[in-house]
């Protein structure tokens, strides 16, 4: 027999005790409604009477059309009014917190429930992972290995793209060309040193970015992103920041504009503009291309380290800062508290991770066919201009062009940084644009000879065999270093990428503009491009979310401190290790 | 019950997660989202996922996301206590 019907032929009913006062006034009001014979006939009279006190909008409308209503609802008033006094807080919080204990108590009373296995893990491996002192390591760990594995790997996928962009894809461009009658000219450069040279430095870098975001998907989707965010947002609130800035930093890992955007969860307004100039110091998506760059050319065997060493700075620059701030310019001590919901740790579904990796590395390749490849034919054009009659328009040196000599003006100020040339201040310059954009036009500036105009094409098939091949090789190489990640040679065998003339180039130019301390330069250049001015769609978000002010006193103050921070990592690397 | 709910958050003087929260007060995970809905209701806690902007947030539950990024993270869904400053300007 079921429970349903034991209690229907029990007649059993529940009544939850509301407290002596409120008891009171409900048998007050069932009095009331007793003695008004239509309305005691249509409703039940105490649970009337609990709505009467819950000045409960529909019920009091039913009632006002019923005779006797408008008094009735006039006596309920004065109970309210009555309790109030007493009690001085909303009744309705008083009838659903005893309700809630009710129920709280009934279940605690009669249900018992099956151990979830799934639930039981998630809550033993939350209590390692989400520990008051092991969760950071955990977290900087997990988050190094990312950066570790996305450095590592793609390597070889690097070396892949840049052959095959260089080679059969390069040369069929050129052989078009020529087979169009335009050898040498002026299209044939905008094509080989600009669009190709330009658009494809930028390309190369998608092995990395689809190896990062397969890396975040699988964190994300098997929850543990989650507890990171939670384990970081202690750590803010114990520095005095708002509980809830962490959220929005960690959106700025992958885009500065979204992540000024989420400063909106926080309702209090220095808590937000707070929250807004510490956000650009998460190093977006964006600057990663040019941390695997130069970690590549002035770290080649710790390129994983070098680059999540950019993040890590990024983090305590903002925590930093963050503390600076609240104890000078934000100053509040009022501290909201925040409920964090983290899902059950699963496997990460293959449909998902997919979905993920495709949508960025979709918008990234969206980037570079627009905004990057229009910036490469302002930028070649910049570059083909020659002044004071030095060569002819698309045959001048780049040294001679327009760009070289507008950037020629910025370039003394990053002097005692160690890249004080015009090719760094150029690129510095063209990454406000997007920070992509750092790469290619440093992919221009550098890399005028990287395809022969005289080569010609071995013919389709053969260069897709070429294709074949090399990628092929490039994921052997990738397999077997693997292994070497968690510091395991089963190979025996270097797995180390050469270096490609537009690394050969950069290096050779901070070597020289930094007086042989290409290192520290190049080091420095890397810790100014994670501090420096976000790119200029991030700098319209933070206007629309801090306002003009706010944006003004973040731009200066974010190149202001990269200079310093750079020029520290520059000098301080000149005295130590110089 | 709710009251406890409230002061527990606020004794975690920080934050605290629902499962945390739900083990302490002994109550159900299901049961406490309700409750917690109730004080949103109530203007003493905000649904943080019901902030974003339509143009720059998904607003399903614990997804902040950008069409125009080429990042975006996946947050966990968060409610937060209204201080009684957020409390009084949210009033006005």
């Amino acid at each position: 027999m079921s429970i349903i019907e034991t209690a229907l032929q029990k007649k059993l009913s529940f009544k939850i005790d509301y407290g002596e006062e409120l008891e009171e006034q409900i048998n007050q009001l069932v009095d009331e409604i007793a003695q008004r014979p239509v309305i005691a006939e249509q409703f039940p009279h105490r649970w009337l009477a609990i709505k009467l006190l819950e000045e409960d909008r529909d019920i009091q409308i039913k009632l006002l059309a019923l005779k006797d209503g408008a008094s009735l609802i006039k006596v309920a008033q004065k109970s309210i009014e009555l309790l109030k006094s007493v009690q001085g807080d909303d009744l309705d919080i008083q009838i659903a917190d005893r309700r809630y204990r009710w129920i709280n108590q009934l279940v605690n009373s009669t249900v018992q429930r099956p151990l979830d296995d799934k639930r039981a893990f998630t809550d033993r491996f939350d209590q390692i992972v989400t520990h008051r002192y092991l969760g950071i390591p955990i977290f900087f760990i997990v988050m190094w290995i990312v950066f570790k594995l996305t450095a590592d790997v793609s390597a070889p996928y690097i070396d892949w793209i840049d052959g095959v962009i260089t080679g059969p894809i390069g040369n069929m461009i050129v052989a078009i060309l020529n087979t169009l009658g335009l050898r040498d000219s002026w299209v044939s450069s905008l094509f080989v040193d600009g669009i190709v040279a330009g658009v494809g430095g930028v390309l190369v870098f998608v092995p990395v970015l689809t190896f990062l975001y397969l890396a975040l998907a699988v964190l994300e989707d098997t929850g543990y992103m989650a507890r990171g965010a939670y384990v970081m947002d202690r750590v803010m609130g114990k520095i005095g920041l708002h509980g809830k800035s962490f959220l929005p930093m960690l959106v700025g890992f992958g885009c500065t504009v979204p992540a000024f955007y989420s400063t909106r969860t926080l309702e209090n307004e220095k808590d937000r503009i707070l929250t807004g100039l510490l956000v650009p110091f998460m190093s977006c998506g964006a600057r990663l291309p040019v941390y695997i760059l130069f970690s590549a050319i002035f770290f080649p065997r710790y390129a994983g380290t070098a680059v999540f060493s950019m993040y890590l700075l990024g983090i305590l620059t903002a925590i930093g800062l963050g503390i600076i701030l609240r104890k000078t310019v934000f100053k509040n001590k009022e501290q909201s508290a925040l409920i964090i919901e983290l899902p059950p740790y699963r496997a990460p579904n293959v449909k998902t991770v997919w979905l993920y990796i495709k949508e960025r590395v979709g918008t990234f390749l969206k980037n570079a066919w627009t905004i990057i490849m229009a910036t490469s034919i302002v930028l070649w054009l910049l570059l083909a201009i020659p002044v004071n009659g030095q060569g002819s328009f698309a045959e001048t040196d780049v040294d001679h062009s327009v760009f070289a000599t507008v950037n020629r003006v910025v370039a003394p100020i990053l002097k005692p940084l160690g890249f004080g040339n015009w090719q760094a201040s150029g690129s510095l310059i063209t990454g406000f644009l997007a920070k992509e954009v750092v790469v290619s036009t440093m992919a221009q500036i550098y890399t005028t000879d990287v395809l022969e105009t005289n080569a010609e094409s071995n013919g389709f098939l053969q260069e897709i065999g070429e294709i074949i091949f090399t990628f092929w090789g490039a994921t052997v190489d990738t397999l077997k270093s693997l292994p070497l990640i968690v510091g395991v040679d089963l190979f025996e065998e270097e797995v180390e990428t050469e270096p490609t003339n537009l690394m050969n180039a950069i290096y050779a130019s901070f070597d020289a503009s930094s007086g042989g301390h290409g290192v520290f330069a190049g080091l420095a250049f890397m810790v100014f491009v994670l501090i420096y001015t976000p790119c200029v769609v991030a700098v319209a978000a933070e206007r629309q979310e801090l306002g003009t002010k706010w944006m003004w006193v973040s731009m200066v103050g974010q190149l202001v401190l990269a200079w310093i921070m750079a020029l520290a990592v520059f000098q301080g690397g000149k005295l130590l290790f110089g | 019950m709710l009251y406890q709910v409230l002061h527990e958050i606020e004794k975690a003087d920080g934050s605290i997660t629902l499962n945390d929260l739900s083990i302490k007060l002994g109550v159900d995970r299901n049961a406490l989202e309700g409750m917690l809905q109730f004080w949103v209701q109530k203007g003493r806690i905000q649904d943080d996922s019901t902030t974003c902007d339509d143009v720059v947030c998904s607003c399903g539950p614990s997804f902040i996301s950008s069409v125009d990024c080429t990042f975006i993270a996946k947050m966990p869904k968060t409610y937060s206590v209204r201080t009684q400053n957020e409390q009084k300007e949210k009033g006005n």
